[in-house]
């Protein structure tokens, strides 16, 4: 056995479902939308760089360059980089696609003004923030809290991967047990009918999008704390990666998203352990193309959860 | 559905197609027979469309084409007998305000200053300026497009320059083709002397140098067994982690991981590997725009390796970014810093910098001063009409030229004489701290890898 599946293995797992859960709360930004107007927002990078972003500058105002903040910022932080990507994700809508929709344009006008805003976003936060990386405020002390498999586990892994977990187990009770998301899930089954039926389809995707971007947001917090950085173009790869992660699972399907992610993540770790770390991306696409060959559905198949 | 299936799989490869556009920078570092003028065949495509052959002789390129549409009007440049003094311009290439800025501005500055300097003397017979092209973080294929607006712009008769491999790689032919002489102060990728550019220069050691020396000093002056090196993929991290490996093997370390990866955000893989590992020093062949992430997240986990780098990780990124994390890691480069020099001509120099722009003088700064002396030397040479040709004459058949950092004189391919020096700085206190030449600090053994 090669060391990659034998001792190293513990390192990878972690690693794994560390990125995995960043890539799932993306993810379910694509799949919500996907689920109620059969859309890809490709945007949706820029909502999670936009998450980043927001908390970077919140720290920044209290954390000295440099420093390290109280923890407790980084909680405070979740208010304004949720709402910020949640509002993004919302303008979005009714700038890029809500024009659209009202003239029932063709799906390939969508992905056009997808990509329009997604670039939009993109540089006019280069022309903002400049070119060059920025540092994102730490707030939390490394430390090791237990041990896995004989190697340390690190405390940001596993905030990571706990309130990913959470946020993915709260979205499901949401859209299970409140009003709204029946009505979600109503309009992602059949938006016509849930309309004769009294839903306000306009409010229920600016709900989708809301939510989308918020968990979006949320994800860019842990990606900043987890890796210290933000750029302008941070979002492409992780939002390309949890693009992939959706159609993985199942695009449509929030537990698609979340088993999607992680299985993403795993892979990738497990593979950049036993091939080296060049061949991260090139497993992470493999895999993709494999499960559209197999199962085009993906694990759970297409349906809101 | 179907039609769904099918459009999620034109947008799945479409994100595919993107994906790889970006990964594309990276160009594969092969040596091309020598030869005037020719492109390395794996460099971007400066020259479309034309084989190295092709562009040499044939000039079928648009860019051989406009070098020698210039050619004449420069050899023979119309002398407007006005009295002022003509205006005659040296060209600087590199990265001013991009993520890799920190290695290239200091440099721009110190040529800016001795250009000053030398107009304010007044024993100039031309009036000179710099002309700096800012080529935005150091990207070969952006490169081209500059170094064409130098070429086309009859004033410059030199450039200081190049800053990076990448971009001296993408540029050498065109320089060449336009007899225009580029002398770098920071390329240090051993492979770009090999093209045979009659018009290219280097004014300090290679990787091949660095790699050398930095493998025998870990192993030997600093004593440490299991080493991990990591490179940036680029024409330069790939080409110092090769050296380093071979001189860690040679010197008889133990090179425990030897992997490549492009700039990230996120290193998750690659620090678990050198967890993984047990290395005892964890070294970055790479740019300063990424090694204090690197070193950062690997800290995170807690880990206790030596973080060293080369010249290329000695930038004011690396201090600003890296912070706290930064207390002991050792940097090795080729160049001298000024202001850690006990000659006086330095100590002037770093003195005068820090008057002129409030800060202390960064890296390459005591080089690309010596380059930019080098190419006032020439124009005075030449009187009142320097040339391209005139100035090329000079700079190849410079002998004994005193320079800070060193004393020039070229080998048959243009390196410097005698010019492999390696030194070494640990970071004391947030701050770049002198400890010697890597050679001096080996306890006695000499380094065996250098040439």
């Amino acid at each position: 056995m090669p060391a990659c599946l034998t001792s190293e293995l513990p390192f990878r797992i972690i690693g794994g479902l560390s990125s995995g859960g960043v890539y799932a709360l993306i993810a379910i930004g694509y799949t919500l939308v996907y689920g109620v107007l059969q859309l890809i927002n490709f945007a949706h990078s820029e909502v999670f760089m936009s998450g980043i972003l927001a908390g970077t500058l919140f720290l920044g105002a209290f954390v000295p360059a440099g420093g390290t903040g109280s923890p407790l910022l980084l909680v405070a932080a979740v208010i304004p980089a949720m709402l910020t990507s949640g509002l993004l994700a919302v303008t979005i809508e009714r700038i890029a696609y809500r024009p659209l929709r009202k003239r029932g344009a063709p799906r390939l006008a969508y992905l056009i003004s997808a990509i329009g805003m997604s670039l939009f976003l993109q540089y006019t936060v280069q022309v903002w923030r400049g070119v060059n990386p920025e540092e994102f405020p730490n707030t939390i002390q490394p430390a090791a809290w237990f041990r896995f498999g004989g190697v340390d586990v690190f405390n940001k892994d596993v905030i990571v991967i706990l309130s990913a977990l959470a946020m993915v187990v709260a979205l499901e009770a949401f859209v299970r047990r409140t009003k709204t998301g029946r009505a979600l899930r109503a309009t992602a089954q059949d938006a016509e009918a849930a309309a004769l039926m009294g839903v306000n389809i306009d409010r229920i995707i600016m709900v989708t999008f809301f939510i989308g971007g918020a968990l979006a947001g949320f994800a860019g917090l842990l990606f900043g704390m987890n890796f210290g950085r933000t750029q302008w173009n941070i979002g492409f790869l992780p939002g390309i990666k949890a693009f992939t992660a959706a159609v993985i699972g199942g695009i449509g399907s929030i537990r698609g998203a979340l088993v999607g992610g992680l299985v993403l993540g795993l892979m990738e770790n497990v593979s950049a352990g036993c091939f080296g770390t060049q061949w991260r991306d090139v497993v992470a696409f493999v895999l993709l193309v494999g499960v559209l060959m197999l199962r085009p559905t993906g694990i759970f198949g297409e349906k809101m959860a | 559905m179907k039609r769904r299936r099918l459009f999620v799989a034109a947008v799945v490869a479409m994100g595919l197609v993107a994906l790889a556009c970006q990964n594309q920078k990276a160009g594969p570092t092969t040596s091309s027979a020598a030869g005037d003028c020719r492109t390395p065949p794996t460099a971007p495509p400066a020259t479309p469309g034309a084989s190295p052959t092709a562009a040499a002789k044939a000039s079928a390129s648009p860019a051989a084409t406009a070098a020698a549409t210039l050619a004449p009007a420069v050899t023979s440049p119309a002398a407007s007998t006005t009295s002022t003094k003509k205006v005659v311009k040296l060209g600087f290439l590199g990265d001013l305000s991009g993520g890799n800025a920190g290695l290239v501005v200091s440099a721009e500055k110190s040529a800016a200053l001795a250009i000053d300097q030398a107009n304010a003397k007044g024993d100039l017979p031309v009036s000179l300026q710099i002309d700096a092209k800012d080529n935005k973080d150091g990207t070969a294929d952006t490169a081209p497009a500059l170094a064409q607006q130098l070429i086309s712009d009859p004033a410059v008769v030199g450039v200081i320059g190049p800053a990076f491999s990448g971009e001296t790689k993408a540029t050498g032919a065109l320089f060449c083709q336009a007899g225009l002489t580029d002398v770098t102060q920071s390329a240090t990728n051993p492979a770009l002397t090999t093209y045979g550019w009659p018009t290219f220069f280097r004014a300090l050691a290679t990787d091949a140098v660095q790699g050398g020396q930095d493998g025998a000093y870990i192993v030997k002056g600093l004593g440490k067994k299991r080493i991990a090196v990591i490179n940036d993929k680029s024409d330069y991290g790939s080409g110092l982690a090769a050296a380093i490996v071979k001189s860690v093997k040679d010197s008889g370390g133990n090179v425990v991981l030897n992997q490549g990866i492009e700039p990230t955000t996120d290193y998750t893989t690659i620090v678990d590997s050198v967890l993984a590992a047990k290395a005892d020093v964890l070294y970055y062949a790479g740019y300063d725009k990424d090694a204090p992430l690197l070193e950062k997240q690997y800290r995170q986990k807690l880990g206790t390796a030596l973080f060293m780098g080369g010249d290329g990780d000695k930038g004011t990124n690396f201090l600003k970014e890296g912070g706290a994390a930064d207390e002991g890691a050792i940097l090795t480069c080729p160049c001298l810093d000024p202001n850690a020099s006990s000659d006086p001509a330095a100590q002037k120099f770093a003195a005068d910098y820090k008057a002129k722009y409030g800060e202390i003088a960064g890296i390459y700064s005591a080089e690309a001063w010596d380059v930019a002396n080098m190419f006032i030397a020439a124009i005075k040479s030449a009187g009142a009409n320097p040339t391209r040709k005139s100035v090329l004459d000079y700079i190849t058949n410079l002998k004994d030229f005193k320079g800070l950092s060193k004393t020039f004189n070229w080998t048959s391919t243009h390196e410097v004489v005698a010019g492999d020096i390696t030194y070494v700085y640990k970071v004391v206190n947030g701050k770049y701290t002198l400890l010697g030449k890597a050679a001096d600090l080996m306890g006695g053994s000499t380094p065996s890898a250098t040439p």
